[in-house]
């Protein structure tokens, strides 16, 4: 019950959040600042979650055969796969073969 | 300038040449897998938690449309937090969902009032790429878009959630998952970096996202700090680009 009652709590909270700019207070009343600054979320954001992903890809145990630097040449093949390519599709089959690579294969 | 020109994103003026329904479909399938195997292995990691029953697990996961504070809530729950540590560090780590949500405003803005109170629970990371990625031509193409992309995901996340909370017995423990999430964004973002202000904005967001985690700080914190660090960046490199 208490797990229910905090993912409703949360849901709402979240829905707080989303709906906030939305309904509530529309962009048109935020300073000009931050209307350019919206310009620049998709880059900053977009950045901060591969930077975020990276870094646990990283920090998670590899006790499987070439460990962390087997971690490092398939992160590395997903960024210049994600570089060159610009596919969606290409870049997150490789990473999700290199997860099972790593996590399945190898262990 | 008013503001109304100065707003992230408006409606096209464009033809409506593509179907709506299409192109959340083509948006949909594009992002599916890396985000189907993300759902199974929180569905997998969530089952057996005390006080995070399957029910929880899939319908919570639904209603909060957010695998991160999914993940930080079920690990606080399960270690006896409280509810509200965990609601409050849930609420952090969706905390961008604020962004997204001014960024799409306009968007929403010429749609009724129950669609945008219901639509926006659609609103995560990948929904908002992919619609700030597309021509939107007119409020009826966003809203059927918009519909179609939110159901084919709600029914995809939970449906992974539920797989995973069905093979968890037997399901490896894929530690690496997280390269899955940069497979995902990170063509996202290399299709983004054509002007200078962009660069600099994910470069500095990067820059402080690594910081934040080398800090010791958490990783909600860094997805608050992050943007907001690359954001001012980035209006900063327009004056000089």
């Amino acid at each position: 019950m208490a797990g229910w009652q905090t993912f409703l709590v949360l849901a709402l909270v979240t829905w707080l959040m989303r709906i906030a700019f939305v309904a509530v207070v529309p962009p048109d009343r935020l300073p000009p600042l931050a209307l350019r600054c919206l310009q620049h979320l998709t880059p900053a954001i977009l950045a901060a979650l591969v930077v975020l992903g990276l870094l646990d890809a990283v920090s998670a145990p590899s006790d499987g055969a070439g460990g962390p630097v087997l971690v490092a040449v398939v992160s590395m093949s997903v960024l210049v796969t994600a570089w060159w390519s610009r596919s969606l599709v290409w870049t997150a089959t490789l990473a999700l073969v290199g997860v099972v690579i790593l996590d399945v294969l190898l262990v | 300038m008013s503001t109304r020109t100065t707003a992230p994103r408006s409606y096209d003026v464009a033809p409506a040449v593509d179907s709506p329904r299409r192109a959340a479909v083509g948006d949909f399938l594009q992002m599916t897998p890396a985000l189907f195997v993300f759902a199974v292995t929180i569905g997998a990691a969530a089952t057996g938690a005390p006080g995070v029953g399957p029910a929880t697990t899939v319908g919570g996961g639904w209603l909060v449309s957010g695998g991160s504070a999914q993940v930080v809530t079920t690990s606080i729950v399960q270690d006896g937090g409280g509810l509200v540590l965990a609601v409050l560090a849930g609420a952090l780590a969706n905390g961008r969902m604020m962004f997204y949500g001014a960024a799409m405003e306009p968007l929403f803005r010429q749609h009724g009032r129950w669609f945008r109170l219901l639509a926006v629970h659609w609103v995560v990371d990948t929904s908002y790429v992919a619609a700030m990625a597309r021509t939107i031509h007119d409020a009826d193409w966003f809203r059927r878009y918009w519909l179609t992309l939110g159901a084919l995901l709600g029914v995809m996340w939970s449906s992974g959630l539920a797989l995973g909370v069905l093979v968890a017995p037997v399901a490896p423990d894929l530690r690496h998952m997280a390269l899955a999430i940069v497979g995902l964004f990170a063509p996202m973002l290399a299709t983004r970096l054509g002007e200078r202000p962009a660069m600099v904005a994910a470069v500095t967001a990067g820059a402080v996202m690594l910081a934040s985690v080398g800090l010791g700080a958490s990783a909600a914190v860094g997805l608050l700090a992050a943007p907001v660090a690359g954001m001012l960046a980035g209006v900063a490199a327009e004056g000089r680009s």
